[in-house]
């Protein structure tokens, strides 16, 4: 009750009082009671006509009403042995028409979406929903109405699916996902591209199976792959997989050698052939260098300064030679990691200043025990585990927390390790002499093992924004989010097929952006930034990605109902079975016209006589 | 009627006779053709539907042998005279006119014609069916079985084992619009040993270097006629009339590539060119081992088995045998060349042996020789065989004292004695004749001793307890029965007496051996050389002993030279280094090496075929390419036109169906997607994967907002 509602009861109160006393005030004091009730009554009704009335009513009719809701994937038989049990009142609604049509004999009312339903009728016991469940954004709208999911059988075929649309050259395409095989026999799954069979896998009959399929792409720029599952010879799915292989960014690499050997000779001849931008700074002798420039202009490295090192993205050093620079030389070094992101990789077998802050996380020792002639090396690498044996043994770094081991041999020793330090970080290696595998032919393990090296210790490539598509597999005349991540917070500029995206700042983080927009081509799609960027964007036809789709409804509404179910099982004991009814002002007005007719009539013809 | 009657009987017979020898002949040419069908088809890859054919030819066949048309009635008459005595030999009378019977006759046939009507049909007839049908169904088994034999020479379709081919490989050949027809002859060169042939497809699979003659007829007049190979060079035809119809032209054929026809303006579609390359000579050396050696009394010849082989015909076969004489620096080499008496040439595959008597060839006691067998082919291709090895040993080095006397002296006076043995045996054999037989045995039986001594002074390194058994060890549990230790009386109170009795004594620290298993596997061949030569001895054949008696020399030696070890004494003193001079020189003339270069900006050539797979799925899809594009498509056409050259018959559809896309480039509806399969699965085939390069992770930008985090937790830390 707010302020205005006391002053009115205040205001009745008196004008009864008043209208009371003057009753009882009159002479004539015949009919005295039914006067006084007559005004008490009119002033009240005139009160509950500014103030409604409520009372109480137990549950309607309507309440015991459920509603059954049918959505893709509904099972006919499952939804006649529910209506065949329950005694209730119901109604069958959905609001795809293709529903509409195949669920006729249950003579099923069309709605054009859920959240219609609540506004329209007030209240019924039940929601239940048929088949794979609601979209995000419907159930979104459901208000947080308790919902029973009588789910179908999780949807047959791919029900997960993950690869990288946006790739750099030389990085394998591989393709995890899940696929449940609801058939009596196996399924192949094939990948193909440029109509080519790249790989291939049999999920068994009856099971569902994780699965991962793998290439390398071969074209520059955007193809589409595809994804086959065939059983026999029918085709039950096939699924288009773009990819984009784009040219790799380079690394720019100093390299600080206390004397000439052949790791480094053989490091840079690799680098650079690819087009790697490289200053070699190798010690002759006190204060003498020889200098190497390849692919990069002439600097002066005979001193190692802050401005030399920001021309650099890692720095290859020896540890001899790190422990030959002067005091300011290794603090510049020190402090482009520390507050600039740059990557040091060190090259040792001992530490000549253990105590120096490269050497400090990596201990490295060596090996007392008994030592293989051949050791037989792993690392993460892109395809997996890729076994290269080194030569006579090296030294080995000792674990400690805060460093993560890079290359380590059957034994779980470890010859490389990195580190962060500030916004850098730190690799050291105690491999040297890696340069054997490529005289031996096992070019691709050299490559495999430097790359993860280099990556490791680079810092991270600087692109200016940062981008996100919701749903990750966006498809025709279907809503898509698109957020942007950027460095400034200006407003992005960002044209999809030359028309605008209008973007709206997240209020919380000023520097991302979302925008929506409704694709109205499938395919690749051009997506432009105002600084000339190009993106693209792959839109799926609607009837792609079914089984995923259907997949993810499921998931969520189980969820969802799930949530709720909890709720109302909370919910209930505390819950009233009645309702509060508002009592329609018409009686209110009638009863006031019939009270001050009859204190009328009562003046009007009783003090006559 | 009566007469009529009989004749009716016989003339359904003959009717039945006609019509079951003709079923079976029916059935037996089933049979013989689906037969032979299978088998041409399982062997010569002929197709399946010739055995109509050969149904139609066999049929015909048995139906002239069998002559079944050709039955008469006076056949079946006499047929069933034979068959039916019933028929009293009578049964032509029914055949002949009423007439022409006289009165006994005419009571015949009544009597027979009573009999004729109630004969079965002859069991002759039905066996002939059965037995036709039967060997039908003896031959479809037959056949089933055959089909399921893999032949490995014939039914490999290459087409079959790779996908792609199957899809790049032309069906059937276009033949150019305006050229009416095709005559080519291939002269393979003289080397092949083929004879020339013809052929009317312009696909050519030829020898190396055969020489090619084309011929065409065209329809209509041409101004020029030309070829164009590999899309370089091209060879102008010849007119052969004046009508400019006839056109030839001839060129050796060295390289595979493609070639099209251009009549006019006209280009006809490619054409592949294969060629066969000739193959050298393949060496099988059967026999010796690489590494032969001949022991003292082993025969001095080596029986040598080779296989040679080649594609089209060796013309020689050789051996080069090296001897190598004398030891040390006075090493003399002696090579000569030995051939083959077995060698006819030409053919293609030899299996050629040869008896190498070695002092024949020269070599004696002490020499080596290596040898080897060279073949050259009819193309003058030589290929040579591994070097193999015969090697004779001296046994007057094996008795020299070098290398005994100086050094460690392991174990030295046992090979004294096996010398020593060697030397007695052999002087035993020169005193043969002159002493009696019965001391000759007696020396004999003695040197056996020796020998067994011997053996078992060395039978005691390998742990050997007793001379029963090479490497053996003594039946344990005789020692440790008590009794007999209690035999003597004398032992008795004597405690290691007693001990001995209980304990097994191993290894005396004398006789304690710490040998590798290596060697002493050798030690053990060796005792068993000794146990054989102490056989021989023993049955007084000292003469068959002495092989046994060197190898067993010839291995002690060898054992001793393994077991030594030198160590090189060193002896250098270096004058000691003034410190304080070091790192005091002056530098300043030390140059400072400058080193500058770049990369030059050459993209890869299959760079273009990489960036021309976007542009082919955008033609797919139909989307119109700007002009760079189209250069880039152009630039991995003639890409793709390189790798077609080294292999025409997988690529040469791509390279067709590239030159199709680039003709309907401007109107993408054009374009058959067929083609741009076959451009898209070429490009899969010859591009090589990206290398694995190091690139800087994408984590999107960082953001001021993580500078100022980063700055103040930096700062709480300190």
């Amino acid at each position: 009750m707010t302020t205005g509602n006391y002053i009115i009861v205040a205001v009745c109160l008196a004008t009864v009082l008043f209208l009371v006393w003057k009753e009882t005030q009159r002479a004539n004091r015949s009919h005295l009671v039914w006067r006084i009730v007559s005004t008490v009554l009119t002033a009240a009704c005139l009160l509950f006509m500014v103030i409604p009335f409520t009372i109480k009513v137990q549950g309607t009719k309507e309440s015991s009403r459920e509603i059954v809701w049918l959505t893709e994937g509904y099972h006919p038989d499952s939804l006649k042995i529910f209506l065949e049990n329950t005694h209730e009142d119901f109604s069958l609604h959905t609001s795809d028409i293709s529903i509409l049509k195949s669920a006729l004999p249950f003579h099923p009312i069309f709605i054009a979406e859920p959240a219609l339903l609540i506004d329209s009728i007030k209240s019924f016991r039940a929601l239940h929903v048929f088949g794979y469940g609601f979209t995000k954004d419907e159930i979104k709208k459901l208000n947080k109405m308790p919902v029973i999911f009588h789910a179908s059988p999780l949807p047959a075929g791919l029900v997960a699916i993950n690869w990288s649309t946006f790739l750099k050259a030389g990085e394998l395409l591989l393709i995890r996902g899940s696929f449940n095989n609801v058939r009596p026999a196996p399924v192949k799954l094939i990948l193909n591209g440029l109509h080519t069979n790249l790989d291939s896998l049999v999920i068994p009959a009856g099971k569902q199976q994780t699965f991962e399929l793998r290439t390398h792409p071969k074209q520059r720029g955007r193809a589409v792959y595809t994804l086959l599952a065939l059983a026999g010879k029918d085709t039950v799915e096939s699924e288009n997989i773009p990819v984009e292989v784009d040219s790799i960014s380079t690394i720019k690499i100093l390299i600080l050698a206390a004397s000439p050997d052949f790791e480094n000779k053989f490091l840079k001849n690799w680098l650079f052939k690819n087009g790697y931008q490289l200053v070699i700074r190798t010690a002759i002798s006190r204060d003498k260098y020889q200098k190497e420039y390849l692919n990069s202009n002439e600097v002066k490295v005979n001193r190692v300064t802050h401005l030399l090192l920001d021309k650099f993205d890692v720095v290859i050093a020896d540890a001899e030679e790190l422990a030959a620079l002067s005091r300011e030389e290794l603090a510049s070094i020190r402090s482009r990691v520390e507050e600039h992101g740059l990557g040091l990789i060190v090259k040792a077998d001992s530490f000549a200043a253990p105590g120096a802050f490269y050497a400090k996380p990596f201990p490295v020792f060596h090996s007392t025990g008994n030592i293989r002639k051949r050791l037989v090396l792993h690392w993460r690498s892109d395809s997996s585990s890729t076994p290269a044996s080194g030569g006579n043994a090296p030294a080995l770094i000792r674990k400690l927390p805060g460093t993560q081991p890079l290359v380590s041999d059957e034994m779980s020793r470890i010859y490389c390790s990195s580190s962060l330090y500030g916004l850098g970080k730190l690799v050291v290696t105690t491999l040297n002499n890696t340069f054997s595998w490529q005289l031996a032919g096992n070019d691709s393990a050299y490559h495999s093992l430097w790359s993860m090296i280099l990556q490791k210790a680079a810092p991270p490539g600087g692109s200016k924004q940062n981008w996100l598509i919701e749903p990750a597999l966006p498809r025709l005349n279907e809503p898509v989010q698109i957020t942007l991540r950027s460095k400034i917070p200006v407003k992005p500029q960002v044209n999809l097929e030359k028309s605008n995206i209008y973007f709206q700042q997240n209020p919380w983080l000023p520097l991302e952006w979302t925008g929506n927009f409704w694709p109205t081509r499938a395919g690749w799609q051009n997506i432009q930034t105002e600084n000339g960027q190009n993106l693209s964007l792959y839109v799926y036809e609607n009837t792609d990605w079914k089984s995923i789709y259907a997949y993810e409804k499921y998931k969520l509404t189980k969820k969802y109902a799930h949530e709720k179910l909890q709720e109302i099982k909370i919910a209930e004991p505390v819950k009233e079975k009645y309702d509060q009814l508002p009592l329609p002002k018409i009686y209110f007005y009638l009863i006031i016209l019939v009270g001050t007719a009859y204190l009328w009539g009562e003046k009007k013809y009783r003090s006559v006589y | 009627m009566i007469e009529l009657k009989g004749r009716k009987v016989i003339r359904v017979m003959l009717k039945k006779w006609k019509g079951i020898s003709f079923l079976s002949d029916f059935l037996l040419a089933i049979a013989v053709s689906s037969f032979l069908s299978i088998l041409l088809f399982k062997i010569l890859l002929i197709p399946l539907y010739w055995g109509i054919i050969e149904f139609l030819m066999s049929f015909i066949l048995l139906f002239i042998i069998h002559g079944s048309w050709k039955i008469k009635e006076i056949e079946v008459a006499r047929f069933l005279n034979r068959m039916f005595p019933q028929m009293e030999e009578s049964a032509d009378l029914l055949l002949r006119s009423d007439e022409s019977l006289n009165q006994l006759e005419k009571l015949q046939v009544a009597k027979i014609e009573k009999v004729i009507t109630g004969f079965p049909p002859p069991k002759e007839w039905i066996n002939q069916l059965e037995v036709s049908a039967l060997l039908l169904l003896a031959t479809i088994g037959m056949c089933f079985i055959i089909a399921m034999i893999p032949f490995s020479s014939g039914n490999i379709d290459p087409r079959n084992s790779f996908n792609f081919k199957k899809a790049a490989l032309p069906k059937t050949e276009k033949v150019p619009a305006s050229v009416a027809s095709i005559s080519i002859k291939i002269i393979p060169p003289t080397y092949t040993g083929k004879r020339s042939r013809q052929q009317n497809q312009l696909n050519l699979q030829v020898e190396e270097n055969a020489e090619v003659y084309w011929q065409l007829s065209t329809t209509t007049s041409q101004k020029e006629m030309k070829f164009i190979f590999n899309d370089e060079a091209s060879l102008l035809l010849q007119p052969l009339n004046k009508e400019h119809t006839l056109w030839a032209a001839n060129k050796y054929v060295k390289e595979t590539g493609f070639y099209q026809v251009q009549a006019g303006d006209k280009l006809s579609e490619l054409y592949k060119i294969e060629t066969i390359k000739d193959q050298p000579p393949v060496i099988n050396m059967e026999s010796p081992k690489p590494y032969t050696v001949i022991d003292f009394g082993q025969p001095k010849h080596v029986i040598m088995k080779v296989a040679i082989s080649d594609d089209y015909g060796v013309a020689s076969a050789a051996i080069i045998a090296t001897i190598a004489s004398g030891s040390g620096e006075a090493v003399k080499f002696k090579e000569q060349q030995l051939s083959f008496a077995n060698f006819m040439s030409g053919k293609q595959q030899y299996q050629l042996s040869k008896l190498l008597d070695l002092p024949a060839v020269g070599l004696e006691a002490g020499d080596e020789l290596y040898y080897y067998i060279t073949a050259r082919d009819t193309h003058g291709q030589e290929n040579r065989s591994d070097i193999f090895i015969i090697t004779l040993p001296d046994t007057a080095i094996l008795m020299t004292l070098e290398g005994m006397t100086t050094g460690g002296n392991l174990v030295p006076e046992y090979f004294r004695s096996q010398r020593q043995i060697i030397i007695e045996t052999e002087q035993l054999l020169r005193e043969k004749d002159a002493i009696p037989l019965q001391q000759f045995n007696n020396r004999s039986n003695n040197l056996g001793l020796d020998q067994k001594l011997l053996r078992l002074r060395y039978g005691k390194f390998l742990g050997e307890e007793t001379g029963n058994e090479i490497g053996g060890e003594d039946d344990h549990d005789q020692k440790t029965d008590p009794n007999k230790a209690h035999t003597d009386a004398r032992d008795f109170g004597n405690a290691s007496a007693i001990m001995d009795a209980f304990t097994h004594k191993h290894d005396n620290a004398e006789d304690a051996s710490f040998f590798e298993p290596e060697l002493k596997a050798q030690l053990k061949a060796t005792l068993a050389e000794m146990w054989k030569a102490e056989l021989q001895l023993r049955i007084y054949k000292p003469g068959q002993a002495l092989p046994f008696e060197y190898k067993a020399l010839r291995l002690l030696k060898d054992l001793q030279q393994k077991s030594r070890v030198y160590v090189a004494k060193t002896n250098y003193k270096t004058s000691p280094l003034k410190t304080g001079n070091r790192l005091t020189g002056d530098l300043d003339k030390i140059q400072q090496p400058v080193k500058n270069s770049a990369l030059s900006k050459n993209e890869e050539p299959v760079e273009s075929m990489r960036m021309a797979i976007p542009i082919l799925e955008d033609l797919k899809n139909g989307i119109r390419v700007k002009k760079e594009n189209i250069e880039i498509l152009e630039r991995a056409s003639q890409q793709l036109n390189l790798s077609a050259v080294l292999a025409p018959a997988i690529y040469l559809a791509s390279v067709a169906a590239m030159r199709r896309i680039l003709e309907h480039v401007g109107k993408p509806g054009d374009i058959k997607s067929a083609d741009i399969i076959l451009v898209e699965n070429a490009f899969q085939m010859i591009l090589p994967r990206y290398s694995k390069l190091p690139v800087s992770s994408n984590t999107g930008p960082s953001t001021t907002l993580s500078g100022q985090y980063f700055k103040n937790l930096n700062r709480l830390r300190q």
